[in-house]
């Protein structure tokens, strides 16, 4: 059961993609079928590291029913792909960096005989000794995975004298965290079908959270005009940043283009595993310093992130974590170092949270161990670092003024579930133990200061008399359709069927940038606030020609324009179909996220906040960790859908939970380990609580008119260090690596001495 | 052609499928609900084999439950979700029901059948049965035989016969004093066991332990019963517990292997937890009732 408390009860539409989703008629793209369509499918290396000396296709080539097979010489632009940095190969040339590298892709009749044919190609490699951990990889005289070595990126924050400020310490505490390799476990694996059209063009119908980032891409690969390829990319069977990078549209571009037909490729969810993005693994050292006061007077942090085979946007997520090492909480002195680095275990890329997750994980730890070692409350020792209305970033950056972290720790303070007694044991089942534990966390939104975050949408009055609002933003779940409609409706208080919904298609939207880092609610709430107006000029001043009423006597209503009177609706001057025939009312605008004016790469503006608290039981016989209840409270701005921001944060906090209790690719010499949903696993109904209040702080600072925060990620990040710090209470066992170890919660002396007192003698 | 054609044979009588068996020469397998086969195949860890001889319709093998004079038997091709809802198996064999509960999820227990789960050798109803002395029938050249689960759990031969059904003599008049089945995984269901242990105690009303059967399995462990902890509990007494001496002797007997996910001196404590624990709370019962 989950309840969301607001300040306003506020309506709330059914969303307008529910009903076909729940009864699982919705259609997605690798729902698609084309008459004449061939398979695709591509042949992974298999290996995670060694020289690639040839690739041979003849007798795949040869078996009937195939009718391509394609390596890296039949790929006429780029041999690359990457959103920052395109330096993963479509297909590998000389050098073979993980498991899931590609080598060669090809279309047949059916899958099974394109997987006959798949088995067909002999890959001739010589084996190096994999790079399995970035401390290998950093060794001297390692193989470089790249020409520029196997660091991709660094990062370095200084702010005052970190070596003078020791001295001023009266507790420090020094830890090493580690965090698990999760992976985003969408119901819909990657895939797509890809049409060759009668004009020459290209129509790819494949996820993605960005449309025209992947057009962009693909014309670089195929060596077209952006223009000749057209995206289809909504609706998606959920992406979490998994499909933000590209995967199998390079393969199914070709092969429908070598072979003039259509081809679809799906891929099995063995080889999502092995193929796919992960959230990065990340260990970082935090050695952390309180002067007498209880103030944080030294921090420092080194965070050394695995960032796999390629690029992708290992660099950005490394420059979020370091940023976000410092997060909420102002400090005397800091130092933080990072570094991400390129490595055979497959590919680290975007993922819901960031790199916050890892490093607030670390952070909130840090303040959970100074409390007890200072005795000071830890809920009191966040409250006497937290970051006041005006203080300038985690980076000292400017940011806009920002109250979240203090409006979220006051709400905490009224929690019930807060003031229940820390610790327990049961009487009937001494085994069992439950202690609760707290977290604080802020985090940015929009993607940071030096990377390019822009923003853009489209109003326009259709002939056929619909309101329609056109985002180059991607539906993959997270109700984003339904958060557009709400505002519709708030802007033109007209009913559902006066307005039209359109995104994901590169020839029906304009470029609205991505639709990640928690932006687009925020960025088409932006779009409207400056587009409305214009439009609904234009729209009035053409019915004041037509009525002869003042243009400023009329406002938009259900089914057409009114004529008003005193603020109140009066009779219908024309329906939006008639004002459609007047003229063509269209207004379009483009912008750029708010970002700070100070040079930081990296550095946000906007951030949401989040407290986490939660209660955990214990079971000492077997180690096994339960959540019975997960409260987070959120100050992100106003609540645009109800529904909708309940199902994130809801959705944030279980996916917390399970890279806090289970869920980790296990990597072998650099070979995935849980190649499968039974042995990489997700929590299922039973391990997740009962029980998930969500509290909304709507208020934000006076003249702050940037509207709603984006929630798309913000339930996930604080959810970990809640849960040790309660695992910690109850069982007195302090935790630095997820997911939480079982092995290290069994405790029989602690049970059975308990239980003795009570039955014998 | 790489590809492979499978072929899938739906015998009518035990007889024919004597004569298949010989003809196709190693070359089979035998499915009925076919749910582990299809993860191994999916897995890479058992390749598909030419041919499959479902059993479906041989008469002698259908599904169900039924109470004899001195034994309860149990169609091989019953599925766990049949078991699971029999009158019988309800109110007689309370440690193969709490076992059957835990196995994957309810869709795959609506297919998946009690026999197969025993020809894994590592079901999770393995150690159920072994707390019961249950005995397996089997179909071979030889025609039927009767073998108890503990011998053939023993043995490790590859099975060449087929398993028709699987018998209970010692299905108690009354309910025991104890009985248990718990299994603990890497979450809380749908999920491969890595401690499975099954218990029975009959106890007199001064907590003397008159019988014991314990069992431990799970993981790729093929499950034993514990005669030297069931020694133990026949010479104690819910009066007093000596809760760590049972568990040294659970660790001591007990001996799995470690794999990816778990180290086996886990597996051993939480054994011993596990059936410790339950020890603990018959003695609670008795400190409440007397």
């Amino acid at each position: 059961m989950i309840t969301l408390y607001l300040h306003e009860q506020k309506r709330g539409n059914r969303r307008p993609d529910g009903m076909k989703k729940a009864s699982g008629r919705l259609q997605y793209l690798t729902d698609l079928n084309q008459e004449g369509q061939l398979y695709g499918a591509v042949k992974r290396a298999g290996m995670p590291h060694a020289v690639l000396k040839q690739v041979d296709i003849d007798e795949a080539r040869a078996l009937p029913g195939v009718h391509a097979v394609l390596t890296a010489a039949d790929v006429p632009g780029w041999n690359g792909f990457g959103i920052a940095d395109p330096n993963q190969p479509v297909f590998c040339t000389d050098h073979i960096r993980y498991e899931g590298d590609a080598v060669a892709a090809v279309a047949a009749d059916s899958p099974e005989t394109a997987q006959a044919a798949l088995n067909l190609i002999r890959i001739d490699a010589e084996p190096l000794a994999p790079l399995d951990s970035p401390a290998e990889a950093l060794k001297p005289g390692a193989v470089h995975l790249h020409p520029e070595g196997n660091v991709l990126h660094t990062t370095a924050f200084h702010h005052e004298d970190l070596d003078k400020a020791w001295e001023h310490c009266r507790w420090i505490v020094e830890e090493t965290y580690e965090t698990p390799r999760q992976m985003h476990g969408y119901m819909e694996t990657e895939g797509g079908l890809f049409l060759p059209e009668e004009d020459g063009s290209l129509t790819v119908h494949a996820p993605t959270q960005h449309g025209y980032k992947d057009q962009m891409q693909l014309a670089r690969i195929l060596g077209w005009h952006e223009a000749q390829i057209r995206i289809v990319s909504s609706p998606i069977g959920g992406s979490f940043g998994g499909k933000d990078e590209l995967n199998v549209q390079p393969y199914g571009a070709l092969l429908a283009l070598h072979t003039g037909r259509p081809v679809k490729i799906h891929q099995s969810r063995q080889e999502s595993v092995r193929a796919g993005l992960k959230r990065h693994p990340m260990q970082i050292r935090m050695k952390t310093g309180l002067d007498q006061h209880g103030r944080i007077a030294a921090h420092e942090v080194d965070i050394l992130s695995d960032t796999g085979a390629y690029a992708t946007l290992g660099g950005p997520v490394l420059q979020f974590a370091t940023e976000h090492a410092v997060g909420a909480y102002r400090m005397g002195a800091v130092r933080v170092n990072g570094r991400a680095v390129y490595t055979n275990n497959g590919v680290a890329g975007e993922f819901r949270g960031f790199g916050g997750n890892q490093v607030i994980f670390a952070l909130e730890g840090q303040l959970d161990r100074l409390a007890d070692k200072s005795g000071i409350p830890p809920w009191e020792l966040r409250k006497r670092n937290l970051r006041r209305m005006y203080d300038p970033g985690p980076l000292e950056q400017e940011v806009a003024p920002n109250n979240g972290p203090r409006d979220v720790w006051e709400a905490v303070q009224r929690s019930l579930l807060w003031q229940k007694p820390k610790r327990s044991r049961s009487a009937e089942e001494p085994w069992l133990v439950r202690g609760i534990g707290v977290s604080l966390a802020m985090h940015g939104s929009g993607l940071g200061y030096g990377i390019p975050d822009p923003a853009g949408g489209e109003l326009r009055l259709t002939k056929d008399g619909r309101i329609e609002a056109a985002f180059g933003h991607e539906e993959f779940g997270q109700g984003l359709l339904a958060s557009l409609q709400e505002m519709m409706l708030d802007h033109f208080h007209c009913t559902k069927d006066d307005i039209r919904l359109t995104i994901g298609d590169t020839s029906l939207v304009p470029p609205s940038g991505s639709s990640t880092a928690s932006r687009s609610t925020n960025m088409m709430w932006q779009a409207l606030q400056r587009m409305v107006p214009g439009w609904k000029k234009q729209l009035f001043t053409a019915v004041q020609q037509a009525s002869g009423v003042p243009a400023s006597r009329m406002e938009t209503g259900p089914g057409g324009i009114f004529r008003m009177e005193g603020g109140t609706q009066q009779e219908l001057l024309l329906s939006y179909q008639e004002a459609a025939a007047l003229a063509d009312i269209t207004e379009a605008v483009s912008f750029h996220f708010p970002v700070t004016p100070d040079p930081i790469i990296g550095g946000h503006y906007l951030y949401g906040s989040t407290a986490v608290i939660t209660e955990v039981e214990i079971d000492q016989r077997t180690g096994a960790v339960q959540v019975l209840e997960a409260e987070h409270v959120v100050a992100a701005g106003g609540v645009v859908y109800p529904i909708g921001y309940l199902g994130q944060i809801e959705g944030g906090s279980v996916m917390a939970l399970g890279f806090t209790l289970m869920e980790d690719t296990v990597m072998e010499g650099s070979v995935c380990r849980t190649p499968n949903l039974d042995t990489y696993l997700m929590p299922t109904i039973q391990d997740v609580p009962g029980y998930q209040p969500v509290q909304a702080v709507e208020t934000l600072p006076p003249g702050d008119d940037y509207g709603p925060r984006g929630v798309g990620e913000i339930g996930s990040v604080a959810l970990a260090p809640a849960i040790a710090e309660a695992v910690y209470q109850a069982s007195g066992v302090r935790v630095e690596r997820l997911p939480i170890d079982r092995e290290v919660l069994v405790d029989e002396t602690a049970w059975m001495t308990a239980a003795e007192g009570e039955t014998i003698g | 052609m790489t590809m492979t054609k499978q072929q899938v044979w739906r015998p009518w009588t035990l007889q024919e499928v004597v004569s298949l068996t010989g003809q196709l020469d190693g070359r089979y397998c035998f499915t009925a609900g076919g749910t582990w086969l299809r993860t191994q195949w999916e897995a890479g860890t058992l390749e598909e084999p030419e041919h499959l001889i479902a059993v479906d319709r041989v008469p002698e093998l259908q599904s169900g439950a039924a109470v004899q004079e001195n034994y309860i038997e149990i169609g091989a091709f019953t599925t766990l979700t049949d078991v699971l809802e029999h009158p019988a198996v309800l109110a007689k064999l309370p440690v193969l029901v709490e076992a059957c509960k835990q196995i994957a999820a309810p869709s795959i227990r609506h297919q998946a059948t009690i026999g197969g789960n025993i020809c894994t050798r590592t079901g999770d109803a393995v150690p159920a049965l072994l707390v019961y002395d249950a005995v397996l029938l089997w179909y071979g050249s030889d025609g039927l035989e009767e073998e108890s689960l503990e011998a053939w759990l023993m043995r490790e031969t590859e099975e060449e016969r087929l398993l028709t059904a699987v018998r209970i003599y010692d299905a108690p008049e009354e309910v025991d004093d104890v009985v248990f089945a718990l299994k603990s995984g890497r979450r809380e269901t749908f999920i491969p066991s890595q401690v499975t242990v099954a218990g029975r105690l009959r106890i007199d009303p001064q907590g003397n332990v008159l019988a014991a059967a314990i069992a431990c399995g799970g993981g790729s462990a093929v499950p034993k019963r514990m005669p030297k902890t069931e020694s133990l509990f026949c010479r104690s007494s819910t009066r007093k517990l000596f809760p760590a001496l049972m568990h040294d002797e659970i660790k001591r007997e007990y001996d799995p292997p470690s794999d990816v996910f778990a180290s086996a001196e886990y597996k051993k404590r939480v054994a011993a937890n596990l059936i410790v624990g339950e020890w603990y709370r018959k003695g609670r019962d008795h400190a409440v009732s007397t």
